[in-house]
């Protein structure tokens, strides 16, 4: 009988020895730091999605030949990856309504989604998917090549994006911001109202500058 | 795209042809008098097939040639528009006995609807609300058509000013609500319809050719359609231009005189009345820029 009752004593050190023992059995990689290579390259191959409050599309074009005009795209979305250690495996897709099409005067803007311009309707999203990721010739800098598809018409382009920053948001999660600039002529996607009597120019400077939130 | 241009491709070219077209089929050359009570003459008439051609030939001119299924471009729904009253007014040319079943009106309006409402069923309904549009859209093609048939067989002067004003009315609202492009295409349409009912007052053969109210008819429910799913034309003002055709039948078979002046005159400005309150809302609804867009 007073085997039976010291028995939950026996139980409760044997188990406490099994797990000591399973712990100095583990592999040594938990005990051992990870190099700063290892470490960076693990932080930075990880899928950000974009943040559309905090993420940016304009776009410039002029407007009789006289000045430029900017407008912007109030509703962006999208994911990427990035990764360091192969700027190759990086990738990304982002999404822009055509309908948040925003020109500051109300009347101009429904010009804008209008079958005229963008058809925002028929044709509800704007978007780029990256094909191939190479390292830029500057520093922190991607050459990305994608298919642009506008008005459903899907066209090649090359962009260059520049790393902004990176670094803790709000409540700790990982940041990472880039930023790029290219050209399309719209004649190209069927956007080509204006285009004749030079009411609207035919190249598109868009500039986007993207803010994505670790996963 | 300059003005002189416009003129040219969505007035001058479509009045010329629905000119020649109503030439070859009335011969005023020869003197011949209209049928009794007016009417299409016993020779064949191509006037259908004149407001279709100039349709097309409106639209390429102005705006370029409409897009079509595996183009670089996709057609949106006005590039379908053109082609779908293209393939009609081919079809009222001649139907042979067995096509006529095929191109009977519930299948026709089906057909034409179907494309223009694709995009609205790829990217904005579910089953439910495209059933409902559907079948809603069905509904009033057939009912506008059996409106302007009926205006034809009654106030047949007045049945072609009737589609000439509501043509018109619908190319102010919808330029003045957003698409200046969708205002252009109408033109053409418009201009060829009012060559033809000029023409046929003027030598009192009133009554439009076979298919032509119907081809006018599926032009302006069209031209409607896209504007108000694809633009931004009010629900109130397509309901007011869609209902001119019922306000002048109404009017024609209610209070109208069956012959004389009135008869033409009364469905006219019924139709006015419905016609004018659009362009009202429109022009009090369009705040314009004083430097322009």
């Amino acid at each position: 009988m007073k085997i039976l009752q010291h028995a939950p004593v026996a139980l409760g050190a044997t188990l406490f020895l099994a797990l000591c023992a399973a712990a100095l059995a583990r592999p040594t990689t938990l005990a051992a730091h990870p190099t700063e290579a290892e470490a960076y390259a693990e932080a930075y191959a990880e899928a950000y999605a974009i943040d559309g409050t905090h993420s940016t599309v304009l776009f410039k074009v002029s407007h009789f030949r006289s000045s430029l005009y900017y407008g912007r795209f109030n509703e962006v979305s999208g994911e990427f990856t990035f990764d360091t250690a192969d700027p190759a495996a990086s990738s990304v897709r982002m999404v822009v309504r055509a309908d948040s099409v925003d020109a500051k005067v109300e009347n101009l803007s429904k010009h804008l989604r209008s079958p005229d311009f963008l058809d925002a309707t028929q044709f509800p999203e704007i978007v780029f998917e990256s094909q191939s990721v190479a390292a830029g010739e500057a520093a922190d800098t991607l050459e990305v090549t994608g298919e642009l598809t506008l008005r459903g018409v899907t066209k090649p382009v090359t962009v260059t994006v520049e790393k902004v920053g990176e670094g803790p948001g709000m409540r700790g999660a990982r940041l990472m911001g880039w930023h790029a600039t290219f050209t399309i002529d719209r004649g190209e996607f069927g956007v080509d109202y204006g285009i004749e009597r030079g009411a609207v120019g035919r190249e598109v400077e868009l500039i986007v500058s993207v803010e994505g939130h670790a996963r | 795209m300059p003005v002189g241009a416009i003129l040219l491709w969505g007035v001058a070219a479509p009045a010329a042809l629905a000119a020649l077209a109503w030439c070859v089929g009335r011969r005023p050359w020869r003197g011949d008098r209209p049928p009794p009570g007016g009417g299409e003459p016993s020779v064949r008439c191509w006037e259908a097939q004149a407001v279709a051609l100039a349709f097309l030939i409106g639209y390429t001119g102005q705006l370029g040639p409409p897009r079509w299924p595996g183009g670089e471009v996709p057609p949106g729904a006005q590039d379908w528009l053109v082609w779908i009253v293209l393939a009609v007014g081919l079809a009222y040319a001649r139907p042979p006995r067995r096509l006529r079943a095929l191109f009977s009106r519930p299948l026709i309006a089906a057909g034409a609807l179907a494309p223009l409402l694709l995009p609205m069923i790829r990217h904005h309904w579910d089953a439910q609300p495209a059933i409902g549009w559907f079948g809603g859209l069905w509904a009033g093609l057939l009912a506008c058509w059996w409106s302007g048939d009926a205006l034809a067989r009654r106030a047949p002067a007045a049945a072609a000013g009737v589609l000439v004003m509501t043509g018109a009315a619908l190319a102010l609202c919808a330029g003045l609500s957003g698409s200046a492009k969708l205002a252009q295409a109408a033109a053409p349409v418009c201009a060829a319809l009012g060559t033809l009912w000029v023409l046929d007052l003027w030598r009192h053969a009133s009554a439009p050719a076979t298919g032509t109210v119907a081809l006018a008819v599926l032009a302006w429910f069209g031209l409607g359609v896209t504007a108000f799913f694809y633009s931004s034309l009010p629900a109130g003002q397509a309901l007011l231009l869609g209902s001119a055709p019922l306000a002048a039948l109404a009017s024609s078979t209610v209070v109208g005189p069956r012959e004389g002046f009135g008869a033409t005159v009364v469905p006219l400005a019924a139709a006015a009345l419905p016609l004018a309150a659009a362009l009202f809302l429109a022009w009090s609804g369009f705040e314009p820029d004083p430097y322009g867009y």
